[in-house]
């Protein structure tokens, strides 16, 4: 016969036998910073300790330091954003739940005295949930499943981050680009009004027709306010992405037109997509953990729901009984059957979700690529043949003037639709980048100068995401 | 020394056709001496081979520099034509042939470049090489067999403006004749039984063919001349175009906005002068296929009003005039003496007409004050000058070091003894001058001391006020 004591000693034995996960979410991090960098994402920071070696902060002055470019907020992003570092903490989260779910239930002790009729019994009980300990392997899988798929999910967050801060920056670097057009036009608005004043004043324009160039001129002040609260905006958006306050002094880069890509298969993009994309890579997850809770829930659907190991002392009356109880769930009514079709419906879904997703996908590398090339063509339309062309025609317009064949008027009309093909143009460029990002995004990953690089092992991260890849030439193209 | 013959050969027609294999003095008649040449074939044909080629390709006419006669030399022509020939500037005179009773003629419709003056260089359409075209010269009561060829790129006829004639010989397509397609040659016959100043133009797409230059002058000579005879005889068609600058052809669209003006398809400063000897009788006819009215102006003088397009005006019924209205579908002749030494403007004084290309719909800049903004301006368009404050006379001064449009004329240009002419389009110079003997450019007047406006360093005080 086993006493309690030896009892319980089995049962610690069992439990460390199995073992527990840790609750420090140090390799999750290191694992998902590895996902990331596989797509070409680095320099993640993760604030565990709240920046106290003032190493964040550094970094984060020393980008600052120079004009922001599109490179640059992103990795402001990853340095300082709340929203990603709150991402960053769902892998504790998640890492202590996998802790919890490995954990082993507390065994139980029960007393009772029964006393009447001049008899007592005392029951001294010790239990401990076997099913607990028969299914702690199952959980620990399905927690590991779990932990993997937030590793996913925030790698995933981190990346969208990192374009969101891109795009925010690019709209911010458009916003003042144009804004600063729109202030040339009202220049030349205030040109054309000074000049409609004079010729008034001299007896030699009506009073309308002044008016309404002065008319023109508050047309163009006002789009010029409406132009700079644009860039306000748009730098409010960056500095929330980005987590930075209004107090910074920096300033962004010039709006430059986005390096070329290579001659890019579409097909094989979409390959890399479907091989990339940590979204697709979290439906495919999603679509093995239900695999993986409905061949827990089969297995064990039979198991009694209640069998307690253990031993229970009656005393009294000289009786002394011990022994295990067992409680079984008979399953008469409730088979499990229901609990099963729920489970093949859900993966029905997530299959389904995850062939349209699929399908999604490519439509988006199709897509990103198609706005790619077209803002390309119309930067080139614009840049070799618009602007020179409203270039030109402001100078043959000045060479009429002298002639007294155009007047001032039609000189700065020339002159505002130079201003407004410039305007095309960066619009164009904005266009390019924002493309850009939308194939970024799309494929699932950076993209350089030179080509989509290969990942080391595509399959590897589709099936499961491995702590540390060590993909180190798939940095972020900060060059870009 | 160039002889009577030389300037009447090269007063005539130059075919790139006529030139192949031919010489132009043995097959045609030298135009004025009147006399006939044998040999030829009584069946109406083209002077040249008419293998001008397909329509559009058009002959290589390139009319000669046609070097001013001596005085002496226009008075032997009349001495043996019965007239004094007309001389039509920066124009040439047509070519004709005796062929038995017919004097015979060849216009050659075409796509000519005409320089309007040295910078400006337009695609006309033409006759023989220029436009207008050449003048056809005749006496009163000869038969005239006249060859039109076409080398347009579309149909065309001749109407001969003023002239009485046979119906079906007036030219007037579809309703007189058949219009003469590209590449066709059609012969008018008829005989001239008036004198006076007319026209020759199309009467086919008149609209788009007057446009783009299609007219010259049709001038018979009386049978009978009056007593006085003519010692320069000129004619002169003043002519209106829509050559948008930066443009090199007419723009036949236009209505009213003309913007190039000229006198015998030359635009001032680009016209040559008209020298006569004091005390010349000087003949000016003018002839108007343009859309408006030309009052043409001549300073110094006076002139009398001496035809019509209806014929002579009799001497009691001449008017005197410095001023007259060319009206559209007119001819007129004056008749003057030029017995006031000097540089004579004559020029249509719708002051407009004597202007080169400009604006018509442009703010009016002046008296305004525009120098702030104007310097602002300069930082928006690059280049930009502010001009026109104190009037646009700056414009004559700027027009030699700013780069204009291309192929157009400054609106005011012509430089003179004294400074800038500042004119352009119908203005020449009639250069009168005392015993010369040659009726090549004398250059600028040189005025008699005390006979020039001068600079007074004292002004009236009070004889302005009231």
């Amino acid at each position: 016969m086993r006493t309690p004591r030896k009892t319980l000693l089995a049962i610690a034995l069992a439990a460390s036998a199995v073992g527990c996960a840790s609750i420090d979410p140090g390799p999750a991090v290191v694992a998902t910073t590895g996902i990331l960098e596989a797509r070409g994402v680095s320099g993640v920071a993760w604030q565990a300790d709240g920046d106290e070696s003032g190493q964040i902060a550094r970094k984060v002055e020393e980008i600052l330091g120079q004009p922001v470019g599109p490179a640059e907020a992103g990795r402001l992003a990853l340095l300082r954003s709340p929203h990603l570092q709150a991402s960053l903490a769902d892998l504790g989260v998640a890492q202590a739940a996998l802790a919890q779910a490995t954990r082993f239930a507390n065994p139980g002790l029960s007393f009772a005295f029964l006393e009447g009729s001049g008899e007592s019994q005392r029951t001294t009980g010790l239990a401990a949930d076997v099913v607990d300990w028969l299914t702690q392997p199952l959980r620990r899988r399905l927690g590991e499943a779990e932990l993997e798929h937030t590793k996913l999910e925030v790698a995933a967050a981190l990346f969208d981050g990192v374009a969101a801060a891109e795009l925010a920056l690019i709209e911010l670097q458009a916003a003042e680009a144009v804004a600063a057009a729109y202030e040339n036009r009202e220049e030349g608005a205030q040109a054309a009004a000074e000049y409609a004043r004079a010729l008034h004043e001299a007896g030699n324009l009506t009073l309308r027709d002044r008016i309404l160039v002065e008319a023109a001129w508050a047309e163009a002040r006002a789009d010029g306010v409406s132009r700079r609260e644009e860039t306000e905006r748009a730098r409010e958006q960056l500095l929330r992405l980005v987590g930075l306050d209004g107090g910074t002094a920096w300033t962004a880069a010039p709006l430059a037109r986005p390096h070329l890509l290579p001659s890019l298969d579409p097909g094989d993009l979409q390959e890399h997509a479907l091989r990339d994309r940590l979204d697709l890579v979290a439906a495919r997850w999603a679509v093995d953990a239900l695999d993986r809770v409905r061949g827990l829930h089969r297995a064990t659907r039979w198991l009694p729901v209640g069998v307690e190991i253990g031993v229970e002392r009656e005393s009294g009356g000289g009786v002394r009984l011990t022994g295990p109880t067992v409680e079984l769930a008979l399953p008469i009514f409730d088979t499990g059957s229901a609990m099963q079709a729920g489970y093949e419906a859900e993966i029905a879904r997530a299959r389904a979700q995850l062939a349209g997703l699929e399908n999604r996908v490519r439509s988006e590398v199709r897509e990103a690529l198609a706005a790619t090339a077209s803002a390309t063509d119309r930067i080139e339309v614009l840049e070799n043949d618009l602007v020179p062309a409203r270039r030109r025609a402001l100078e043959l317009a000045v060479r009429e003037s002298y002639q007294m064949l155009v007047g001032v008027f039609e000189l700065l009309e020339a002159k505002d639709q130079l201003l407004e093909a410039e305007i095309s143009l960066l619009e164009a460029t904005a266009d390019a980048w924002r493309a850009r990002v939308d194939l970024v995004r799309a494929l699932g990953r950076t993209i350089t100068s030179s080509a989509i690089p290969e990942s080391k092992d595509p399959k590897s991260s589709e099936k499961r995401p491995e702590p540390s890849t060590g993909h180190e030439e798939m940095k972020h193209d900060h060059a870009s | 020394m160039i002889t009577r013959r030389d300037w009447l050969t090269s007063a005539a027609l130059v075919g790139g056709a006529a030139l192949a294999g031919r010489r132009l003095s043995a097959q045609t008649q030298d135009p004025h001496a009147g006399h006939a040449q044998g040999g030829h074939s009584h069946h109406p044909a083209p002077p040249a081979e008419s293998h001008h080629g397909a329509a559009g390709s058009g002959p290589s006419i390139v009319r000669p520099v046609v070097a001013p006669p001596s005085r002496a030399e226009v008075r032997r022509m009349r001495a043996d034509l019965g007239y004094t020939p007309v001389t039509t500037p920066d124009g040439i005179t047509a070519r004709w042939r005796r062929n038995v009773a017919w004097k015979e003629f060849h216009l050659v419709a075409h796509e000519v470049d005409q320089t309007f003056a040295p910078g400006m260089t337009v695609k006309a359409w033409g006759y023989n090489g220029g436009t207008p075209g050449p003048t056809i010269e005749a006496v009163e009561g000869d038969s005239v067999r006249i060859f039109v060829t076409n080398h347009l790129p579309e149909h065309t006829t001749v109407h001969w403006h003023g002239l009485f004639l046979p119906n079906g010989m007036d030219g007037v397509g579809g309703l007189l004749q058949p219009h003469i397609r590209p590449g066709e040659t059609y012969v008018y016959e008829f005989e001239l039984r008036q004198h006076g100043t007319f026209m020759y133009h199309p009467h086919a797409d008149e609209m788009v063919q007057m446009a783009l230059g299609m007219a010259g002058f049709f001038i018979v000579h009386p049978k009978r001349p009056r007593k006085e005879p003519i010692d320069r005889d000129f004619c002169i068609l003043p002519h209106m175009w829509a050559i948008h600058p930066g443009t090199y052809r007419p723009d036949p669209m236009v209505m009213l906005d003309f913007d190039l003006f000229t006198f015998n398809g030359r635009a001032f400063p680009g016209t040559s002068p008209l020298v006569v000897r004091q005390d010349d009788r000087v003949r000016l006819r003018f002839a108007n296929v343009s859309m408006t009215s030309h009052p043409i102006h001549i300073h110094g003088h006076r002139f009398w009003v001496t035809e019509t397009d209806g014929g002579q005006i009799p001497e009691s019924a001449w008017i005197p005039e410095t001023s007259l209205d060319i009206v559209a579908g007119q001819t007129r002749a004056v008749d003057f003496v030029a017995d006031a030494p000097g540089d004579w403007p004559l020029h249509c004084h719708k002051t407009h007409h004597a202007m080169n290309a400009m604006g018509h719909d442009l703010p009016n800049p002046i008296g305004a004050d525009l120098e702030a903004v104007g310097r602002k301006i300069s930082g928006l368009v690059p280049g930009f000058v502010e001009m026109g404050t104190t009037g646009m006379a700056e414009h004559a001064e700027h027009a030699g070091h700013m780069q204009l449009p291309e192929n157009t004329l400054p609106m005011m240009a012509g430089q003179g003894p004294f400074g800038s002419i500042e004119m352009g389009g119908m203005f020449t110079v009639v250069k009168v001058r005392d015993g010369i003997e040659s009726y090549g450019d004398p250059g600028w007047f040189d005025h008699p001391d005390g006979t020039v406006a001068r600079r007074v360093e004292d002004a009236p005080t009070d004889l302005a006020l009231w």
